[in-house]
C-alpha cells in the first residue's frame, strides 16, 4: 500500500472508530434506561420505546409551539417521563410486584401489562398528534474532527450522552441510594431483610429508566425528522440487544454493548452495507452461544 | 313434396327429440328469466353507493396513507357535492357513503377487511390499500370477487408484468412501473450527456426492499446497456438514517451522479449536507421529500437546500399546465392545512393523477353501471374525462393522459417540484449540474 492508501485506510479506520463511537454513546444512553429498569425492578418494559418517543414529542412541542431551544427541552422531557414513569410504576408495575409470587411471575405479567401500554401509548399519540411525523432539525450543518466530517448534532448528542450516563453511574456507583438499587438487583429479598424500601428503589429505578428515554428520544428527535407514534419499536429493539449484549443489570456492559453494536454496524456501512443489520444479530447469537449471560453480565 | 307430414315421416323417436327440445329451451329460457332478465327489469331498490375501504388508519403505514390517501375522501365529497354518481341502470344520481376499516399496518388483517367488504357488507367498489405490497396481496381477492380496484400507491415489476399479460383482470396501477423509471432515467441522462458533456461515476444505491431491488435492477439495465460507467452498485439497510459511511466510499469511487432507490432519501440528504458532499445529479426515490408539506414541514428543509435536487415518481403534474390545476393546487394547501399544520400543503407530482384515476373508475360506473365485469372492462378499453384531460388506464403500465405524465421532477424555484423528463411532459429544463448545498 502506498502514501496514498495508507493514508486512505487511516482515514477510513478513524471515520469507522469515530462515527462508530458517536453512534454507541446515543446507543448506550436508549439502553442503560432499560437496563435498570429490567435490572432492577425485573419489569422487562417492552414499551420502552414508546416512553423514548413521548420524550421526542415532548421536545417536539416545546421547540414548536414555545420556541424553548431543542437542547433545554431535554430538561422538560427528562421531567416530565420521570413523573410520568412514577404514576405508571404505582399505578400499574407495583400492583404487578404485589400480585406476583415470583420474579418469573413478575416478568411474564409485566410483559403482558407492557403490551397495552405500548398500544395505548402509540394510540393516544396518534389521536392527540396525528401520524405527520415529527422532528426538530438542529444542528444539522457539518463539523471536522480529525479530519473526518460529522453532523454537529451527531456530535452533541454523543457528548450530552456520555455525561448523562457519566451521572447516572456516579449516582448508582457512589450514592447510599445507588448501593440500595444494586443491593435490590442483586438480591431482592436480602435488601429489605436489611431495611431497604425496596418499594422506594423500584420507583425511582423505574423512573430513571423513563428519565434516560425521554433524554434519548428528544436527542433522536434533534437528529431524525421522521418519528411517529409508531417510531419506538425500532429503539426497544436496540436496547433489548445491547441488554442482552452488554448483561442484564450491568450498567458498565450496557455502555459496552452499545459501543460495540454502534462501531459494528457503522463499519459494515461502510464496507459492506447490506450486511450491517445481519452483523448485528449475529453478534446477538454468538453472545447467546457463548456467554449467555452477555459479555459484562456475572453469573 | 308433403312428404314430411307423412303420418309414418314422424317416427317416435322424432317425437322424443322434438319433446326433449322443447323441454331444454323452456329449462334455458326459464333460467335466464329468473336470473338474468328479471333480476335486471326488477332491481332493488338502491339509494347509495358503498365504496369499502380497508386502510391503515394506524401504525407504521398510517404515515403513507395520510400523504397519499386523502383523495378518496375528497372525490368522495366532490361527486357528492354534484349530487352523487349517476348509475345507468337506475336512471338517476345516488350519493357516495364508505365503509372503512383499519388494517392497523397489518396485511393479514387488511385481507381479512377487505373479504369482509366483500362478502358481508357487500360493497360497490373498493378503493385500494395503502403500499406496493399490500396492494399486491388484495389482488387477489380483487381477483377472484372481480372486484374493479385502481392501485394507487402500487409501484412495483411484478404485479405490472401480470397485468400486462391478463392474468390480473381487475387490478389498474397508477405509479410508474420501475421499467418505465429506467427508461426515464436513461433519457434525461443521456440528454444531460448531449448538452453537458460526459457525466463522471454513477452510482446506484438502493434499500433492500422491493422498490428499491426493482428500481435499482431496472434502472442499473438500462444504463449498463447504454454504456454509462456505474462505479458503485450497492445495497443498504432498510430504512437506514445513517449514511456517513456509504457517502465516504461514494466519495472515494468519485461518483457525481447518484441514483438513490429507496425511501431514505431525507437522512441521505442531511448527511449529504454535512458532509459537504454534492453530486452534479442527484436523484432520490420517493421518501416524503416529494410532499412539499412534510419537505418543508417535519423534514425542516428549505427550498435553497433541496434546490437541484430529483425524484423519480409519476406520472406526475407540474400544476402549472392550465389555471384549474394552479387552482386545485392551491386547494390542496388549504385542504391539507389539518395535516400538514403549515402553509405548504401543496400537491406532490402524482396527487392530481391519483384523483384523475379515480376519476376514471367512477365515470366508468356512470358509464356501464354497477356491474362490474363491466367496469372492469370499460377501465381497460375506454379513455375517461378527468381533471387531466382524457385519461386511459393501460395494464401494467402507468396512465396516460392529455396533461402530466412526467416521471422525474426537480426541486427548482417554487413550493411545488418541476417536471423535467420525459421532455414532452416537463414545466421545466433540468438544472444541472446540482448547485451546492446553501451553507457550503
Amino acid at each position: 500500500m502506498g502514501p496514498r492508501g495508507s493514508r486512505e485506510g487511516r482515514g477510513t479506520l478513524l471515520d469507522v472508530i469515530i462515527g462508530g463511537a458517536l453512534a454507541g454513546a446515543l446507543y448506550s444512553l436508549v439502553a442503560v434506561g432499560l437496563n435498570i429498569q429490567y435490572g432492577i425492578t425485573r419489569i422487562l418494559n417492552l414499551a420502552y420505546g414508546e416512553i423514548l418517543i413521548i420524550g421526542a414529542y415532548i421536545t417536539f412541542i416545546f421547540f414548536n409551539f414555545y420556541g424553548i431551544n431543542p437542547l433545554l427541552t431535554l430538561i422538560l422531557s427528562g421531567l416530565i417521563t420521570f413523573i410520568l414513569g412514577i404514576l405508571l410504576q404505582v399505578a400499574v408495575f407495583r400492583k404487578l410486584v404485589h400480585s406476583s409470587s415470583s420474579a418469573v411471575e413478575l416478568e411474564f405479567r409485566s410483559l403482558f401489562a407492557c403490551f397495552g401500554l405500548i398500544y395505548i401509548i402509540q394510540n393516544l399519540l396518534a389521536y392527540i398528534f396525528g401520524t405527520t411525523p415529527i422532528g426538530v432539525p438542529y444542528l444539522m450543518e457539518g463539523i471536522s474532527i480529525l479530519g473526518e466530517r460529522f453532523k454537529t448534532n451527531m456530535v452533541v448528542t454523543a457528548v450530552l450522552s456520555v455525561l448523562i450516563n457519566a451521572v447516572m453511574y456516579v449516582f448508582i456507583r457512589f450514592t447510599k441510594f445507588g448501593l440500595a438499587m444494586r443491593a435490590t438487583a442483586e438480591e431482592p429479598l436480602g435488601a429489605q431483610l436489611i431495611g431497604i424500601d425496596v418499594l422506594k428503589v423500584h420507583l425511582v429505578s423505574f423512573s430513571m429508566g423513563c428519565f434516560a428515554a425521554a433524554l434519548s428520544g428528544s436527542m433522536v428527535c434533534l437528529i431524525y425528522s421522521n418519528l411517529t407514534p409508531y417510531s419506538g419499536t425500532f429503539y426497544t429493539i436496540i436496547a433489548l440487544i445491547i441488554l442482552i449484549l452488554g448483561g442484564k443489570g450491568n450498567f458498565l456492559g450496557s455502555v459496552a454493548g452499545a459501543f460495540i453494536i454502534g462501531c459494528s454496524y457503522y463499519a459494515m456501512l461502510r464496507f459492506k452495507a447490506a450486511l450491517a443489520d445481519p452483523v448485528i444479530y449475529i453478534i446477538l447469537i454468538v453472545v447467546l452461544i457463548i456467554r449467555p449471560r452477555g459479555l459484562f453480565g456475572r453469573q | 313434396m308433403l312428404n314430411f307430414l307423412n303420418r309414418k315421416a314422424v317416427t317416435k323417436m322424432m317425437i322424443m327429440i322434438i319433446v326433449a327440445v322443447i323441454i331444454i329451451a323452456s329449462i334455458a329460457g326459464s333460467l335466464y328469466y329468473f336470473l338474468y332478465y328479471l333480476p335486471a327489469k326488477q332491481l332493488a331498490p338502491k339509494d347509495k353507493i358503498v365504496i369499502g375501504i380497508a386502510q391503515s388508519l394506524s401504525g407504521p403505514l398510517a404515515v403513507q396513507v395520510m400523504m397519499w390517501h386523502q383523495c378518496y375522501k375528497w372525490i368522495i365529497d366532490d361527486y357528492n357535492a354534484k349530487g352523487g354518481l349517476y348509475v345507468p341502470e337506475y336512471g338517476k344520481k345516488l350519493p357516495i357513503t364508505y365503509v372503512e376499516y383499519d388494517d392497523e399496518s397489518d396485511i393479514n388483517k387488511m385481507l381479512t377487511l377487505t373479504e369482509r367488504l366483500i362478502t358481508i357488507d357487500k360493497v360497490d367498489l373498493i378503493f385500494a390499500p395503502a403500499s406496493t405490497g399490500f396492494c399486491y396481496a388484495a389482488f387477489s381477492l380483487y381477483e377472484k370477487y372481480h372486484y374493479p380496484v385502481i392501485a394507487l400507491t402500487y409501484g412495483s415489476q411484478a404485479g405490472a408484468e401480470k397485468m400486462r399479460r391478463g392474468e390480473l383482470k381487475y387490478c389498474f396501477q397508477t405509479l410508474a412501473s420501475p421499467d418505465e423509471v429506467g427508461e426515464a432515467v436513461l433519457g434525461l441522462l443521456n440528454y444531460i450527456k448531449d448538452k453537458y458533456g460526459p457525466l463522471g461515476n454513477i452510482g446506484i444505491i438502493h434499500h433492500t426492499d422491493q422498490h428499491g431491488i426493482e428500481h435499482a435492477a431496472a434502472i442499473y439495465g438500462q444504463l449498463s446497456l447504454a454504456g454509462f460507467n456505474i462505479a458503485v452498485y450497492e445495497s443498504y439497510p432498510f430504512m437506514t438514517t445513517e449514511f456517513k459511511p456509504l457517502i465516504s466510499k461514494l466519495k472515494e469511487a468519485n461518483v457525481e451522479a447518484l441514483i438513490l432507490c429507496g425511501y431514505e432519501g431525507p437522512y441521505f440528504l442531511r448527511d449529504a449536507m454535512a458532509e459537504n458532499y454534492n453530486p452534479k445529479f442527484l436523484l432520490l426515490g420517493p421518501s416524503g421529500v416529494e410532499t412539499p408539506g412534510m419537505a418543508f414541514g417535519a423534514l425542516g428543509f428549505t427550498l435553497e437546500q433541496l434546490k437541484g435536487v430529483m425524484l423519480y415518481i409519476g406520472p406526475s403534474v407540474s400544476y402549472t399546465e392550465n389555471d384549474f390545476l394552479r387552482q386545485w393546487a392551491e386547494e390542496h394547501k388549504e385542504r391539507c392545512r389539518p395535516v400538514f399544520h403549515n402553509d405548504y400543503g401543496y400537491p406532490f407530482p402524482p396527487s392530481a393523477t391519483f384523483y384523475a384515476a379515480l376519476q376514471c373508475l367512477f365515470e366508468a360506473v356512470q358509464k356501464v353501471g354497477l356491474n362490474r365485469e363491466k367496469i372492469a372492462e370499460a377501465l381497460r378499453t375506454g379513455s375517461f374525462d378527468t381533471i387531466l384531460g382524457k385519461m386511459h388506464l393501460r395494464a401494467g403500465y402507468s396512465p396516460q393522459s392529455e396533461i402530466g405524465g412526467g416521471i422525474i421532477e426537480q426541486w427548482q424555484n417554487r413550493y411545488i417540484m418541476d417536471v423535467i423528463w420525459p421532455s414532452k411532459a416537463a414545466s421545466a429544463d433540468v438544472i444541472y449540474p446540482k448547485p451546492p448545498w446553501p451553507s457550503s
